[in-house]
């Protein structure tokens, strides 16, 4: 598991493309000038050297501050794991030589369990009642606290598979509504670079807001969610027209990205959503894998829990390794072609592994491109590095 | 009469297969544009029993005495010559790849190949702070303490020769990141090689 400690660095140099000076230049302000340094200055290429080194060096890490947003320090949640399948694991039928026989490993579970639930207390007066991320095998034991928080929540709902987390599906009561509706709204504002909030009538607001509620509510992008929160996914790359694309496939909710692709189309037909300039695709559709992606990403990483920030960072992490996008270096810039099927926000995923960050690319293109949703095939967008 | 036969056969055989041989030949020639200049390496160069001597007189790197495997490591392909020309044509002279001597700095002040960079193996070494942007100038796309290598370069690493291991190294520190094997090659012959062959070679 990665710790929260470690710190996106994106872009810390210029983008130049490798030449000897740049690399001997870093050997040599990383060890000094070396008493032999003179000895190959005169290597062709040498000239920019210095220059150059002490540029690199002077650089500041700019974006150090754009860490992760929804890292948060939890310290007892590292513990849910262990905790969890430990509480579970008691029998019913157990023999008391059993439990004589086993008494310090008895005790330290209770411990555990007790720690735990102190933890999940802890967690649920910080959060004010988000609790979203109760992990599956836990419940045996917390049934006190879970007990007075899912009174409307306790219907299961039927379409959920018994392998998928039992109170996975449940998480979203009545109560939590206002939160979800903020987030999905976050989740869709966030994808438009031209704030529609000035536009739009408090009614008006309130109206999508509730229908993103009802979005992310769906039991099918719930399940979507927790698959990822359980680690249950894979990124995929598919061949389609003879490009390769990466997309999030979980596996309890296969079916799920057409499902809700679909329904999000449609409610943006019926104009009761608008989807955001930055999914427009070259060709003129929507680009619904992104929107998944962001959708379950940006839940997950607002749900208030460890284990959900650390699940929204792992996908981006996942997304990035199965990147294959290529870029050119033209004239010291990295950029990349527009190929049809493309968004914005999913050249974004790709280069830096969260569709929110396309306002740096369109930042950079602000002379050729006038808005997100206008990219063309063929076009040539600079990648800020 | 059989056997005269088969003996031109015979013959033939051998003509048609030393004329195959002698088209695979190359004539030890290179021209193309690093770094905007022109770059020209050609066989038979002035100075070139100087380099042969000064790179076979080198101290083995490991004691008593020792020589490069053949396979610096599993999935990275050993090249010779022509491949490394090729190279420095199609792929250095296009900006799509680099020709790497992982050797420190004074070793490689005693003469290079021309169109090569240098990358001195400790730089890739975990504990060197420039490593990470080392490896974006190679082309590695970074996030948080990952890369990506879609846009990073093709790689031929050489060193002095069979008897220095500085490329081996870099490889494996390369590898230790992430970095591609298809991406990167060894070029076992190194300077010791190169300088015998009387290519071309800058000091």
């Amino acid at each position: 598991m990665i710790t929260g400690s470690s710190k996106i660095s994106f872009n810390l140099g210029q983008s130049d493309p490798v030449k000897a000076p740049e690399v001997e230049a870093m050997y040599e302000a990383g060890r000094g000038a070396g008493p032999r340094a003179g000895e190959y200055v005169d290597d062709p290429v040498a000239p920019r050297t210095h220059a150059a080194a002490a540029q690199d060096e002077h650089q500041p890490e700019r974006f150090a501050s754009e860490e992760y947003e929804a890292i948060r320090p939890a310290p007892v949640a590292p513990m849910y794991a262990t905790a969890g399948r430990r509480a579970a694991a008691p029998d019913p039928t157990l023999q008391p030589p059993f439990v004589q026989r086993n008494a310090p490993v008895l005790a330290a579970a209770a411990i555990v369990v007790l720690t735990f639930m102190l933890g999940i207390t802890t967690a649920l007066l910080w959060s004010g009642g988000t609790q979203q991320a109760m992990r599956p095998g836990v419940q045996s034991e917390p049934l006190v606290i879970s007990q007075d928080t899912r009174t409307a929540g306790q219907n299961v709902n039927e379409a959920v598979t018994r392998a998928a987390a039992v109170d996975l599906t449940e998480v979203v009561s009545a109560a939590q509504a206002p939160v979800i509706a903020d987030l999905a709204a976050a989740v869709l504002e966030g994808l438009n670079p031209r704030p529609t909030a000035g536009k739009l009538t408090e009614g008006e607001l309130a109206q999508k807001a509730a229908e993103a509620q009802t979005i992310l509510n769906s039991n099918k992008l719930r399940m979507l969610r927790e698959g990822v929160l359980a680690g249950v996914y894979t990124i995929e790359t598919a061949d389609e027209n003879g490009q390769k694309r990466v997309k999030l496939r979980t596996i309890n909710a296969k079916m799920t990205t057409d499902n809700i692709g679909s329904m999000l189309v449609q409610a943006a037909a019926e104009g009761r959503i608008e989807i955001p300039a930055s999914l427009k695709t070259a060709d003129g559709n929507v680009d619904i894998d992104t929107m998944m992606f962001n959708l379950v990403q940006t839940s997950l990483a607002n749900d208030g829990t460890s284990e959900g920030a650390e699940a929204a960072r792992e996908m981006s992490r996942r997304i990035f390794i199965a990147s294959t996008v290529r870029s050119e270096d033209i004239g010291g810039k990295r950029t990349y072609i527009v190929e049809a099927g493309d968004s914005l926000a999913y050249i974004s995923l790709q280069f830096y592994g969260k569709p929110s960050a396309f306002v740096r690319i369109f930042e950079a293109n602000r002379d050729t491109l006038q808005s997100p949703d206008q990219i063309q095939i063929g076009q040539r967008l600079i990648i800020p590095s | 009469m059989i056997f005269k036969a088969a003996i031109f056969a015979a013959a033939l055989v051998i003509q048609a297969s030393a004329a195959q041989a002698q088209d695979h030949l190359t004539t030890g020639q290179a021209s193309f544009i690093f770094d905007g200049a022109r770059i020209e390496i050609g066989p038979r160069a002035p100075d070139a029993v100087k380099f042969a001597s000064r790179f076979a007189s080198l101290t083995p790197s490991c004691d008593p005495f020792c020589i490069a495997p053949l396979s610096t490591a599993e999935g990275v392909d050993t090249v010779i010559e022509p491949q490394v020309l090729d190279f420095l044509i199609n792929a250095v002279g296009r900006n799509e790849g680099l020709l790497v001597d992982a050797r420190m700095p004074p070793a490689r002040a005693l003469g290079y190949i021309p169109g090569s960079v240098n990358l001195p193996h400790e730089t890739l070494s975990e504990d060197n702070a420039f490593r990470d942007q080392i490896l974006k100038a190679l082309g590695a796309r970074s996030f948080e303490d990952i890369y990506n290598f879609s846009d990073a370069q093709k790689l031929i690493i050489y060193d002095n020769g069979p008897s220095q291991n500085d490329a081996g190294l870099l490889i494996s520190h390369l590898i230790q990141v992430g970095y591609p094997l298809d991406k990167i090659k060894y070029y076992r012959g190194g300077m010791q090689v190169w300088s015998v062959l009387a290519l071309t070679i800058q000091e």
